[in-house]
């Protein structure tokens, strides 16, 4: 029973392998957040693209990139921003490929959050990650699931090709907002401990250091939020300690906009017609700091 | 150290490659338990030192129990019992008792407070109980009194190994000493059953890898105040999908721990017997987690006086068993409003069997409607271990009703309903073994099921997170 069982598994096994290497079913948005986490990182460790411009952070960040045209983004630009996630693990991502970017852009509205080594951990596994560099259908890009489950939309086109919807006007479930508002705006006036800020600070700021030592532009941005959290206690208590530690050490600033005309639809999350609004402010303020 | 995890396969596979060396036959146990060590204490090391004390405890007063002066032996029992309770209230319940009768930010309430729940502690404080008692009831059933060997070295090895064998450590199955004792010997290569491994092992990860972790992904939105943003629709499938993941989760967990054992050359007892299938919350208590709702049985409800003391003393056993029961799986009132649920729904459902059906049997509509009954309670009361705060669980039920008018997420309910099938399938299948006299015809299929399962842990596995269990 085991051999017959064996044996069919790894035909079933070595077929799959084909099918994925014959065709083009591959997907960059998953089944779930932790699995279009995973496959996000999966395209920049396994594809071999080589960017410029790279971008760290929370979902706040990944949202930036997310359901919008390409050339709204920078150029040469990879945003390695993941949800329920921080700064941390984008960084810890390229600090083990021993990646160089010339610019580095670090999301500075999560700073509390530590590293999630889980994540990382399911990314450079000892085993699996040597060998998904040579078996595609061990990637969570290639999860039999998502490829049948997508399969009808594929006839139509590739679903990541797929055109953006134009940007209708915004509207906003209130109650469900409210809620939010409740939670986020309880949370954030609640200050962090003098020790937390000097833990992630210093951890943050050895990690700068080893960047600028490769010759990497390290760019700390902003993303605003609803107006009402925006300059509590704790964005504020944040904004400031990032501000005096890396200023000195030579990194530059996106600040924060007037967050007054951004919208959101749970207080920390941009609507898609403010983020077009944040990135042309993003790549005006490039610009005018000549980064 | 999780099951699902690079390290603990190695350890498997050291330990499995000393184990059988003939060299190494006159000290299987030993390995074991340094093997079971290495295990309990590789995060966080300091545990150790808790652990080894109760394990201490334990050999201590069962030996006492049975070799100590016999008008002394009963007073033993009772201070190894009190104190496995002890350190259990302690460690588990200090800072629900420290929230109810002090300020937790100063004094003995933020001591209690920051008390760190060590893990595992529920399930081996247990069978310490179980050493004790049983070796206690040495005295009336002959059989019970091999348990304590007369060698204190002896006992010591084989209570350490009892109480930490990895397989079943952290989170069970809730081993009774009765059970597991007699089965210490040498062991040899030859007489591992490797089918019964194999399926045992495949079935199990695939349950956790495959179903509950990535089931998980989606009923993390199970949390306030995220699920406001989702329809009734959404809320509802979520719900159903956390009580199979739930499912999922444990029922792997357990046949994880049941293949490891058995590459070991021993067995521990079945732990879900497809518990979605019961027609009557009896029945549900008879499949699910049987490891611990038998060792309640028997070490709670029948000392309780079970059903031999009257009508009303049954259905107030029956009660406080389930809402200890419920309190067992940690120290927030949410688990506690579980029990008393479970609890009451048991004495409802025998008050009302016994007024309205009296002896007779159960035809096959009565079976399905109970069947539907119970398994919706079964997962509405889940919610109450999914939010521990009871006010966000009174939140939910009220987004059920109000929510009907939001935008639904089907990406949510269709992976739900995807990776839930399988759960279904494998009820349907123990159900249609167990009714139609061919099935037997079929058994071609199994090495192929067992096969594809193989095939989508390697290809289609979920986040690898902690077992739901651990936090108990």
């Amino acid at each position: 029973m085991i051999k017959y069982s064996l044996l069919t598994f790894l035909l079933l096994f070595i077929g799959y392998e084909i099918i994925v290497r014959s065709t083009d079913i591959y997907w960059t948005i998953g089944q779930n957040q932790w699995q279009s986490n995973i496959m996000r990182a999966n395209t920049l460790i396994y594809d071999g693209g080589r960017y410029d411009n790279i971008m760290v952070g929370s979902s706040i960040s990944s949202k930036l990139s997310a359901k919008i045209s390409r050339d709204s983004l920078p150029e040469s630009f990879y945003n390695l921003s993941f949800d329920g996630q921080s700064s941390f693990d984008g960084l810890r991502i390229l600090e083990n490929l021993n990646y160089k970017p010339k610019r580095l852009f670090i999301e500075m509205n999560i700073i509390s959050r530590e590293e999630d080594k889980s994540f990382t951990g399911a990314l450079f596994s000892p085993v699996l990650f040597p060998a998904k560099k040579y078996l595609k259908s061990l990637r969570e890009n290639y999860q039999p699931v998502e490829v049948i489950a997508r399969m009808k939309n594929r006839r139509k086109m590739h679903p990541d090709s797929l055109a953006k919807e134009p940007v209708a006007k915004f509207v906003r479930d209130e109650s469900t907002f409210q809620h939010f508002l409740k939670v986020r705006a309880q949370d954030n006036k609640q200050l962090l401990t003098a020790e937390k800020v000097r833990t992630q600070i210093g951890r943050l700021k050895e990690i700068v250091s080893r960047f600028q030592q490769k010759g990497v532009q390290v760019i700390f941005f902003e993303v605003p939020v609803d107006p009402l959290v925006c300059d509590l206690p704790l964005p504020v208590q944040i904004r400031s300690a990032l501000e005096e530690k890396f200023e000195p050490m030579g990194c530059k600033f996106i600040r924060i906009p007037d967050c007054g005309g951004y919208y959101t639809s749970d207080v920390t999350h941009l609507e898609r017609g403010s983020v077009y609004r944040y990135l042309r402010y993003f790549r005006n303020e490039l610009d005018r700091q000549h980064i | 150290m999780l099951f699902n995890s690079f390290e603990f396969a190695l350890l498997v596979i050291a330990s499995l490659a000393v184990y059988y060396l003939p060299i190494a036959r006159k000290i299987q146990v030993h390995l074991l338990i340094i093997a079971s060590l290495v295990f309990y204490g590789y995060s966080n090391p300091k545990l150790l030192a808790l652990f080894l004390s109760s394990v201490v405890i334990n050999v201590t007063t069962s030996y006492l129990v049975v070799y100590a002066r016999a008008d002394r032996q009963k007073l033993y029992a009772i201070i190894g019992v009190v104190v496995n309770l002890l350190i259990l209230i302690f460690f588990k319940y200090g800072s629900l008792v420290g929230g109810l009768l002090f300020d937790v930010n100063h004094g003995a309430g933020a001591f209690l407070a920051n008390i760190p729940l060590p893990i595992g502690i529920s399930f081996f404080t247990f069978e310490g109980i179980s050493l004790v008692v049983d070796a206690y009831k040495g005295r009336d059933i002959p059989q019970y009194r091999s348990l304590v060997a007369r060698s204190i070295t002896k006992h010591a090895l084989n209570t350490t190994f009892f109480v930490a064998f990895f397989p079943h450590l952290i989170a069970g199955p809730i081993l009774k000493a009765h059970d597991f004792i007699p089965q210490i010997s040498e062991k040899l290569l030859s007489r591992i059953d490797w089918e019964y491994c194999y399926r045992k092992l495949v079935t199990g990860y695939f349950l956790k890898m495959v179903i509950a972790d990535q089931i998980s992904q989606h009923t993390f939105w199970i949390r306030y105040p995220f699920f406001e943003a989702h329809s009734s629709l959404v809320l509802i499938t979520l719900l159903f999908g956390f009580s199979m993941q739930i499912f999922a989760d444990f029922a792997g967990y357990s046949l994880i721990a049941q293949g490891i054992a058995g590459l070991f050359g021993y067995k521990l007892m079945e732990n879900f017997n497809f518990p979605y299938i019961s027609t009557s919350f009896s029945e549900f208590w008879r499949r699910w987690h049987i490891s611990l709702s038998s060792f309640l049985k028997e070490y709670l409800y029948i000392p309780l006086g079970g059903n031999r003391k009257g009508e009303f003393r049954t259905y107030f056993n029956l009660f406080i068993t389930m809402v200890l029961g419920g309190l067992w799986h940690g120290a927030a009132w949410s688990y506690a409003v579980w029990g008393t649920f479970h609890g009451l729904a048991l004495v409802a459902e025998r008050l009302f069997i016994q007024a309205t059906f009296k002896d007779r049997k159960a035809g096959i509509v009565r079976k399905l409607i109970g069947g539907c009954i119970v398994f919706l309670l079964v997962t509405l009361a889940w919610l109450l271990f999914k939010l521990t705060d009871i006010q966000h669980v009174y939140k939910y039920l009220v987004a059920i009703v109000n929510n009907q008018s939001k935008d639904t997420s089907f990406k949510i309910i269709v992976y739900i309903l995807i990776y839930s099938i399988p759960v279904v399938v494998y009820h349907g299948i123990y159900l249609i073994k167990s009714h139609y006299s061919k099935a037997h015809r079929f058994s071609w299929a199994e090495p192929l099921a067992l096969a594809i399962m193989l095939f989508m842990i390697v290809t289609n596995t979920g986040i690898g997170g902690d077992f739901i269990y651990f936090q108990f």
